[in-house]
């Protein structure tokens, strides 16, 4: 858990396990929490399960598809206007 | 299609306590639970969903008292009756209201059956849409701008 005394903290917060046909499935997400005297904000996330199965354990992470669409739009649009940015500054 | 669950909310806080235990509750979406769903049974598969929740909450409130200004007060003597006890004028007023944002949106299902553990992401096309048409209108803006400061 990582927090910034009681304003800002980030954990991450393991669920109730289930027990599903003999296979033990635990989830665990990441809560980044802002807090301040007249307010707060939250932003909770699923991150991974823990499964066992006949005794081995295995992590499986869960991503988020959409968002990491998203992020790479952004990261492509930002490359794009540096790359015009830069040719303009050229071409003057 | 991914379901998506959002809103705004609007309250009345009474005072300051109502506003602690308001935000107090918004504190609930970082317990654990809150964004995986209880297991729910399909045929030979035992599903949960995985859902990302973003929470916000903010509230204020007010309250002022004064009296009446030397004027006033030399009016209010001015007008007593004999016999009569000047009390100064008091005013006092106070509010408070908060608001907030809650919106989830669903990330994976995660099936367990048969086959084991199986973790199915799901996919916001409409929210994939939208950043790849911002995406183009940035691009479109930039040549614009950079159309014009060539011919400048």
């Amino acid at each position: 858990m990582v927090s910034l005394g009681e304003l800002v903290e980030l954990r991450t917060v393991v669920g109730e396990t289930q027990t599903i046909d003999g296979i033990r499935v635990t989830p665990e997400s990441q809560a980044f929490s802002v807090r301040w005297p007249h307010g707060g904000f939250v932003w909770h996330r699923p991150v991974a399960v823990v499964v066992e199965q006949d005794g081995v354990e295995s992590r499986m992470r869960i991503p988020d598809v959409t968002r990491l669409m998203q992020l790479g739009l952004l990261l492509l649009m930002a490359a794009g206007l540096g790359l015009v940015g830069w040719s303009v500054r050229k071409h003057r | 299609m991914a379901e998506e669950e959002s809103g705004f909310v609007v309250s009345e806080v009474a005072d300051f306590g109502d506003g602690r235990d308001l935000l107090e509750r918004l504190f609930d979406v970082a317990e654990p639970g809150a964004v995986f769903s209880e297991p729910v049974e399909a045929g030979e598969h035992t599903l949960i969903m995985a859902s990302e929740a973003v929470v916000s909450l903010g509230f204020g409130y007010g309250f002022g008292a004064g009296t009446a200004g030397p004027e006033a007060a030399e009016a209010d003597v001015a007008s007593l009756e004999p016999g009569e006890v000047d009390e100064p004028r008091r005013g006092r007023g106070g509010g408070g209201g908060g608001g907030g944002y809650s919106g989830t949106r669903a990330v994976a299902v995660i099936s367990a059956g048969p086959e084991g553990v199986k973790v199915d992401p799901v996919v916001d096309v409409t929210k994939v849409v939208l950043a790849f048409f911002t995406m183009i209108g940035g691009f479109l803006l930039l040549l614009g701008k950079m159309r014009q400061a060539m011919k400048g």
